[in-house]
């Protein structure tokens, strides 16, 4: 149970994401993750930005030049477990095109605070009911209402964004001051090349320090594309001489909605309470005589492990 | 009241994860179903959950919950007896384990495993 006005904590993965921009109400958007920055098959264009997720320590220097322009919109995070969402929303904020419809929650936040400040801009955006409970709908199973102690810390998750805007790209990141100015691209340049080296001298740094990071996308609705692209095969199929490539197609569209019935899965996996579930399986076990060997099989793994 | 040893800290994931507690599922599918996630395809939902991260992840904070002495209440609720309700305020995991087999008559199917 949560007060009203408390964010909870939610994973951060592409699945998590993509489901959140259907939850707002997105259109034309889904988020991929990258296994590198020459993940061209993922990072389909236009790519509309790039997120960047790190675990977050205190003194992380930056290379950019901040930026108070007018044509940039950003907002500061003002609470902690909001980041991953106020992330992606810095993000939306600043995507323009046609394909993309922001839908009404988030194009109400946009026009709300679009003359504001960004440290203002940032609590209207946690003090937003409908953005707070889309952010909700996706937290951590909580079992039963009593606030059980964990045993591990929570790890502190920072979310930083790169996105371009007029011919600049800019590094959004909630907690400092401004936007920071990283790089710079011709207009028939792919904003994609100008950012790599700053994103690639990031993630050096990291994996020298050993700090975990994650990097996804945000891009086009890949099934949307992927049937534009049908449609346009079959219209110039006169001679059946595309069958291969429209049977390609296929696949990849069947490829597409299983990744989204897998997200949805996973999502739904998530918001339950498998406390019921695991109380009666421990029953059934006990009544088959197989629990005690099961937890003692455990307990001498666990014994094993803390001899290392 | 708590016990002083060291104990190490069991993993009820490592107990549950595996395919001879996935089998025990399948079989009692008619027990399990109304506790599952609601799905298009509850069989498979099932025969699936064992192995999710998300069940490993209740199961683990469930054990450690119940190692830490503070799931006596939760269990309670869930009707275990007096004695199984004792070891999970004790944190003994291996006495609830004993306690929960006395209590749901599965101590001579215990002898033939």
């Amino acid at each position: 149970m949560t007060d009203a006005g408390s964010w909870c904590l939610i994973e951060s993965d592409p699945g998590v994401f993509t489901e959140m921009l259907r939850g707002f109400g997105v259109d034309g958007l889904q988020v991929e993750e990258l296994y590198s920055l020459d993940d061209d098959k993922a990072m389909t264009r236009p790519t509309y930005g790039l997120i960047f997720l790190f675990k977050w320590r205190q003194g992380d220097e930056t290379t950019g030049i901040p930026s108070d322009k007018q044509n940039i919109f950003f907002a500061h995070q003002t609470i902690q477990n909001a980041c991953a969402t106020q992330a992606l929303i810095n993000l939306l904020m600043n995507v323009e095109d046609t394909d993309v419809k922001l839908g009404n929650i988030l194009n109400q936040y946009k026009e709300f605070a679009i003359d504001l400040d960004p440290n203002t801009r940032g609590h209207c955006l946690s003090n937003s009911e409908e953005i707070r409970t889309v952010h909700n709908s996706f937290s951590r199973q909580t079992l039963f209402e009593l606030d059980i102690k964990g045993g591990e810390s929570e790890d502190n998750y920072h979310f930083v964004t790169y996105v371009p805007i007029g011919n600049k790209v800019y590094e959004l990141d909630g907690l400092r001051e401004l936007p920071l100015e990283v790089a710079e691209f011709q207009k028939e340049q792919d904003w994609i090349e100008a950012i790599k080296p700053v994103i690639q001298q990031r993630m050096q740094k990291y994996s020298e320090g050993e700090i975990t990071f994650n990097l996804m996308a945000l891009v086009p609705n890949r099934k949307q594309k992927l049937q534009e692209m049908m449609e346009n095969l079959i219209q110039a199929n006169e001679n059946n001489e595309l069958e291969e490539q429209i049977a390609d197609l296929n696949k990849a569209i069947a490829d597409e909605d299983y990744k989204m019935e897998m997200y949805r899965k996973e999502n739904n996996r998530r918001r339950h309470n498998y406390t019921p579930f695991v109380i009666e399986l421990m029953k059934i076990l006990a009544k088959e005589g197989k629990l005690v060997g099961l937890v003692d099989n455990a307990y001498q793994a666990a014994k094993e492990k803390s001899k290392l | 009241g708590r016990s002083q040893k060291k104990e190490v800290a069991v993993s009820l994931a490592t107990a549950l994860s595996n395919e001879t507690v996935a089998e025990v599922a399948r079989n009692h599918a008619e027990e399990l179903a109304p506790h599952l996630p609601t799905s298009d395809d509850p069989a498979r939902e099932l025969s699936e959950t064992v192995r999710t991260p998300q069940f490993r992840q209740a199961a683990d904070t469930l054990g450690h919950a119940l190692q830490t002495g503070q799931l006596g209440p939760v269990v309670a609720q869930f009707g275990m007896d007096e004695a199984t309700v004792g070891s999970a305020n004790q944190g003994d995991i291996r006495g609830f384990a004993a306690n929960l087999t006395k209590a749901e008559g599965g101590e001579d199917a215990a002898k033939t495993q």
